[in-house]
């Protein structure tokens, strides 16, 4: 068992109670304590309490949901595709979303119909890659990567043709969808069960990951069926990337770097790496969307912007310390 | 007797015809090499004996019952198999990678436990990788990634061990002491050992029996005593072959 990092584990939980904190007490408005602590206690509304509760507290969980699924999906769809430059939206579905929320900003839909319409997106590219990629039954990684970039560069062309013939009102809207923006809405028990669904999922086979990773073969000559795991990775990955993209938009970024860094910091046994994915791409939105917001207030950024750039330094020192020379 | 047995294999890939009824019984404490000039489906033979390609006629069997039928654990449990290159894309450790191979061992939930450890260091020990635990894979020179890879084998404990090229990397003193001496030890346990080998030496050096896969579909098959000759080397690579005696030792060469 990979008990030495292991401990890796309550630290990361820590460190989302951490941020958390600090994205509930931080923010354009100096907050009284007295007063939410009231509002909690003896119900009594306030701005104070409804500052906190209301607005910052939503968002801190929509921030962690988020980053957690993105991370998960990103780490399993690296091992379903052996290709360490996957991410979440790789296989289109975050372009079969956009096309669903794009057509639905411009027929003036409400918020929800938005994201119900990037849900069919999402999971109508989900299903035409998969047909498409399994053809005569066998699909090797290339044939899935290959027919899922294609399938993501047409979404792509879709994209830039709403926006191109989107009269001119709804294009804020629209960019701001496509860059990526938490709501203030506190999360149905939904999106958690099915958060926690694809955590259960992927640490229950999280030890195939880890001979799916030295080879399909291998992982076969082991006793792992290929077949069956590879579907489960797929349909999970595209399931938890289809819910936060409904959510909060194409937030880049996180399901890229945040299995990477874990990985250079825990070790890459995919027992760690999975639950360790959930922990640090929740805290890595978290903190962004605490940026995002104050950084530049009262104007807010996109979410997106700023996952990018703290991520990416983050990454770079990390992949410099650790290539350290040979023994 | 957990014999692995192959009755009328027929295997083809694309056009290429690797045999026709091959029957052949692999049987325990036995060690054999399939040799063959390039592009016969030497591999290929040695993945449907692993059950993982399929024949178009013909079945594979481990102790009667065909691999079709066998749980995919179980069957992990009774054939291990060695390939002939890897693709890491993910830094594992030594030990991490290792352990992959007590997979079919444990159950989906339960970790590797502290007996799986020890076996791994045992055999790291055995393959000269002692100390290299918690060494990342990409640091790894090609001989001692091999060596992690024939470990992985070691430890999954299985009764038949195919392996594809497992000279491959390997300077000559850890093919001969490293590669033969593991050989000779799951003789001793009984093993059968069933491989694939360019080094018709090394063949000769380490087989009990020998099957000859010549490109058209033809097969034969015997013991080393009986295939390991000028006329049939040649005729098998296409190639003139020598041969002398030297050190007690049958030894092969290219004319």
């Amino acid at each position: 068992m990979p008990a030495r990092r292991a401990y890796f584990l309550p630290l990361l939980c820590l460190g989302v109670l951490v941020a958390a904190g600090f994205s509930l007490a931080i923010g354009t408005i100096e907050v009284d304590w007295q007063q939410v602590y009231q509002g909690l206690v003896a119900g009594r509304p306030s701005l104070h309490y409804e500052v906190v509760m209301g607005i910052r507290l939503p968002r801190a969980v929509n921030a962690f949901l988020v980053g957690g699924m993105l991370a998960v999906a990103g780490a399993l769809m690296q091992v379903l595709l052996r290709n360490p430059l996957a991410d979440p939206y790789v296989l289109g579905v975050s372009g079969g979303a956009s096309v669903g929320a794009l057509l639905a900003i411009m027929l003036g839909w409400a918020e929800a119909g938005i994201s119900g319409a990037a849900a069919v997106g999402a999971l109508f590219s989900l299903l035409v890659v998969f047909s498409l990629a399994r053809g005569a039954g066998h699909w090797s990684s290339t044939r899935l990567l290959l027919t899922g970039v294609v399938m993501a560069s047409g979404w792509g062309a879709m994209v830039s043709f709403l926006l191109a013939v989107s009269p001119e009102a709804h294009l804020r809207g629209m960019l701001f969808w496509l860059m990526g923006d938490l709501t203030e809405r506190l999360p149905g028990g939904f999106r958690v069960g099915l958060l926690a669904l694809g955590l259960g999922v992927s640490v229950y086979v999280a030890r195939s990951l880890n001979l799916l990773a030295t080879g399909e073969q291998r992982a076969a000559s082991l006793g792992v069926n290929t077949v069956l795991l590879r579907s489960i990775l797929y349909f999970t990955a595209g399931v938890l990337t289809a819910s936060a993209v409904t959510l909060a938009g194409a937030i880049g970024f996180v399901g890229l770097v945040v299995p990477h860094i874990v990985r250079l910091v825990i070790g890459a046994d995919h027992r760690l790496v999975v639950p360790g994915s959930l922990l640090a791409g929740g805290i890595l939105l978290i903190v962004s969307e605490l940026v995002a917001r104050t950084i530049m207030a009262p104007n807010e950024l996109p979410v997106g912007i700023v996952t990018a750039f703290i991520g990416v330094p983050t990454f770079l020192f990390l992949l410099r310390r650790s290539a350290t020379p040979r023994s | 007797m957990t014999e692995l047995s192959a009755h009328d294999l027929r295997i083809e890939i694309g056009d290429v015809v690797v045999c026709r009824d091959l029957c052949a019984t692999f049987m325990p404490g036995q060690v054999w090499t399939i040799l063959g000039p390039n592009g016969v489906g030497k591999s290929t033979l040695l993945r449907t004996l692993a059950g993982l390609y399929q024949p178009i006629a013909g079945r594979v069997a481990f102790d009667g019952q065909s691999l079709v039928d066998m749980p995919r654990r179980e069957r992990a449990r009774q054939i291990g198999i060695l390939f002939q290159d890897h693709a890491d894309v993910f830094p594992l450790t030594v030990t991490e990678t290792v352990l992959t191979g007590r997979h079919p061992w444990c159950s989906p939930l339960q970790g590797e436990s502290a007996v799986d450890l020890e076996r791994v260091d045992q055999v790291l020990d055995e393959v000269g990788l002692d100390g290299f635990q918690d060494r990342n894979l990409f640091s790894l020179s090609g001989g001692e990634r091999r060596r992690v890879d024939l470990a992985a084998l070691a430890v999954q404990d299985s009764a038949v061990l195919l392996l594809d090229e497992p000279s491959n990397h390997l300077d000559p003193r850890h093919q001969v002491t490293l590669l033969g001496g593991m050989i000779d030890k799951w003789r001793r346990a009984r093993r059968a050992v069933v491989m694939v080998l360019h080094d018709i030496n090394l063949a000769v050096r380490f087989s009990d029996y020998l099957i000859f896969l010549y490109g058209d579909g033809k097969a034969s098959q015997g013991l080393v005593t009986e295939m390991a000759t000028e006329a049939h080397f040649s005729r098998l690579y296409d190639q003139p072959m020598g041969h002398y005696q030297a050190h007690d030792r049958d030894l092969f060469f290219p004319l």
